[in-house]
């Protein structure tokens, strides 16, 4: 029942390890390398046509997951089945170049993801000319096509990034992406470095054009009230593992997993009236390094048990009292009677 | 005297080129004993300038060109170095926004700690309440930290690092500008709550700015919002969210992801901020407003009391009378 008709990307036992380089010393003395691993067995399914937020704290691998999938970084183990192309793990150069047709990505950071010395036509002009995308006599064409389409206005073709805000920046970054007409877009945190009125633009566009070009969308934020709103389905990760997902809104109402309630509890609540809130959480994140053995929440959870910190919970399928599946990594999912094996 | 810090009509303006940006313009507020005051606002709408004001600390190209900062009955406005030192530091503390790029890199902890305290210690004592400091702010292992130089700290354990150094010289009021951004939420929570219980138990006043409205309506008790360098909205934080009366305000509490019902369009505020260079007439906000007038492009509002210790700058503030409660649910 896990097999889905619609999926379009099938992500198995994925892990993305970086290795730490060694000293001298250590290599003399034989020390085992040690390593990240940023993204540690990790499977998914990405359906057709649906906007899965992947949400986590800052190191829990949701950026190097979303890099793996579009080959940014190199996965060290698992695979990545796209529809239509395959392994995308054991992908040569022509097959990176047709998943880069289907799958584009828009980074945080509008200043740093668009080249400085290019004016906004060169930048267009490389991509579809490197692509085939389009006869020369109609590269102009297409470019003031794809501006319009996230609203900027055509003027800008001449100017460099400089001379644009964040907002607009972050518009061009979309458009870049869109105008190789990808099945499926990958946005990393792209409202995060906005200010909060212009936040809402970009959400809205976002929005607009899933509806309008049936994108498939992968959209990575640690802002949960966006994530809410414009997701079908959450992930939520932690030092690298999936620790729980579902479909949004009963993720959000009954969280199973302690760790996803903390996350959606931790965000300060735009309301003076609720001040003081009942949980707490200790601790921090600990390093990727030296992951915690059992289950990597174990340390900072209330509710863990001699159990916890031995046997590491496998991501098992439940089914929710409001009807729907939900995956949790977890030896005692919250609100156990609302639970039962669907396995 | 029942406020420990009066800002009046304070005015700081940058030198850029050849042209002159008024960063800060008629910004005043009062704070009272033990309170939380939030100064809220996007990026460039002169919040962090009108803190920095405060106890000198502007960049070179800028100076406050106006009105007056007065802490307990001293007008601090214009002290020379010296004398600013003495109540930088000491009277008034501050905590940034990015703990790696305010502390010193080559410096250990400990060594940044105790030299912010009062030369009047010996080197014991000076250590025995620099470990002291670290594990009132949370750090466990106090004795261990202080040899620890900050890249081998957390962003979390970093950001306490700073709050301590910034308690060492016991101020009696906290500048916090944006502490808790950089942060993850659930370290951004145990930090705000830290915040809090010190503020308590030391008996200090705090500035806190921030751009996070949820932020704001947990720890502040007065909130100014700011946009384009002007104070556009005053209130108690209970009127400022159940009775917000300034249209930008509003607008930005509707913008929220949260305001809306799933599948909803979100209310955006079209545009954006003006450039500080090229104010436009009349109402810095009028250009991006949905209740914009004619009047609101030719005349500059004034900041208004229109209820008890409730001031907005808006010609038709009347429009958005009936606006109530837009505040967020947990959960």
């Amino acid at each position: 029942m896990e097999e889905n008709q619609n999926t379009l990307i099938r992500v198995r036992n994925l892990s993305t390890v970086f290795p730490i380089k060694q000293t001298i010393f250590e290599k003399i003395k034989k020390k085992p390398q040690k390593a990240v691993r940023a993204v540690s067995d990790v499977s998914l399914d990405i359906r057709k046509g649906e906007t899965v937020g992947l949400v986590g704290e800052s190191g829990c691998g949701k950026s190097t997951l979303a890099r793996t999938l579009i080959r940014l970084c190199e996965p060290s183990r698992g695979t990545i089945e796209y529809e239509g192309i395959g392994d995308l793990g054991k992908a040569g150069k022509q097959e990176l170049a047709k998943l880069h047709r289907q799958m584009q990505m828009i980074f945080q950071d509008p200043y740093s993801s668009l080249n400085p010395r290019m004016s906004i036509r060169s930048m267009f002009y490389e991509i579809l000319s490197v692509y085939h995308l389009c006869e020369k006599k109609d590269y102009e064409k297409k470019t003031k096509e794809i501006l319009e389409l996230v609203g900027m206005p055509q003027e800008v073709l001449d100017r460099r990034p400089s001379a644009f805000s964040g907002g607009q920046r972050q518009r061009i970054g979309i458009a870049r992406a869109l105008v190789m007409n990808p099945e499926v877009l990958i946005a990393d945190e792209p409202v995060s470095a906005l200010d909060m009125s212009i936040q809402a633009q970009i959400i809205n566009l976002l929005t607009d054009l899933k509806e309008r070009l049936r994108l498939t969308m992968l959209f990575i934020s640690h802002d949960l009230r966006v994530v809410r709103y414009i997701s079908d389905r959450v992930v939520v990760m932690y030092l690298g593992k999936i620790m729980e997902e579902g479909e949004t809104e009963s993720l959000f109402q009954s969280p199973g997993h302690p760790y996803t309630n903390i996350l959606i509890h931790a965000a300060p609540v735009m309301n003076p009236e609720i001040r003081e809130r009942s949980y707490t959480i200790e601790g921090e994140t600990p390093s990727p390094i030296d992951t915690p053995s059992g289950c990597l929440f174990h340390p900072r959870c209330p509710y863990a048990t001699e159990e916890c910190g031995k046997k590491i919970p496998e991501l098992k399928m439940y089914r929710m009292k409001d009807g729907s599946i939900r995956k949790i990594a977890c030896h005692f999912p919250l609100d156990r009677e609302e639970l039962t094996d669907a396995d | 005297m029942e406020y420990i810090l009066s800002v009046k009509n304070l005015k700081t303006d940058f030198v850029d080129g050849d042209q002159v940006v008024h960063a800060v313009d008629d910004v005043s507020f009062d704070i009272r004993e033990g309170e939380t005051f939030g100064l809220i606002g996007e990026s460039g709408c002169g919040k962090s300038a009108t803190c920095r004001s405060l106890i000198g600390l502007l960049k070179e190209n800028g100076t406050v060109s106006g009105g007056k900062v007065i802490y307990k009955g001293q007008d601090i406005t214009h002290l020379r170095f010296g004398e600013m030192q003495k109540i930088r530091g000491h009277e008034i503390g501050m905590i940034f926004q990015e703990p790696m790029t305010t502390l010193n890199p080559v410096v250990k902890i400990g060594v940044q700690l105790t030299e912010s305290l009062p030369d009047t210690m010996n080197k014991g004592e000076k250590r025995k309440r620099a470990e002291e400091l670290l594990r009132m702010v949370g750090i466990s292992d106090a004795a261990q930290r202080l040899e620890a130089y900050p890249h081998e700290l957390s962003g979390g354990m970093r950001q306490r690092a700073m709050i301590a150094i910034a308690l060492a010289g016991e101020p009696k009021l906290l500048l916090a500008d944006e502490p808790t951004t950089a942060l993850d939420v659930t370290i951004q929570d145990q930090i705000l709550k830290l915040l809090q219980r010190l503020k308590r138990d030391l008996n200090m006043s705090m500035i806190l700015v921030t751009h996070d409205l949820g932020v704001a309506a947990q720890v502040c008790d007065h909130i100014a919002v700011m946009y384009a360098g002007r104070i556009v909205e005053k209130a108690d934080v209970h009127t400022l969210f159940h009775k917000p009366r300034n249209p930008y305000t509003y607008s930005l509490m509707c913008s929220l992801p949260s305001m809306v019902k799933k599948g909803q369009r979100l209310e955006p505020i079209e545009g954006m901020p003006p450039n500080l260079k090229e104010m436009p007439a009349g109402c810095a906000f009028a250009p991006r407003c949905r209740y914009c007038e004619k009047i609101c492009a030719e005349k500059t509002p004034e900041l208004e009391e229109i209820g008890k210790g409730h001031y907005t700058r808006c010609h038709l503030w009347k429009k958005l009378e009936h606006v109530e409660g837009i505040v967020e649910r947990e959960g």
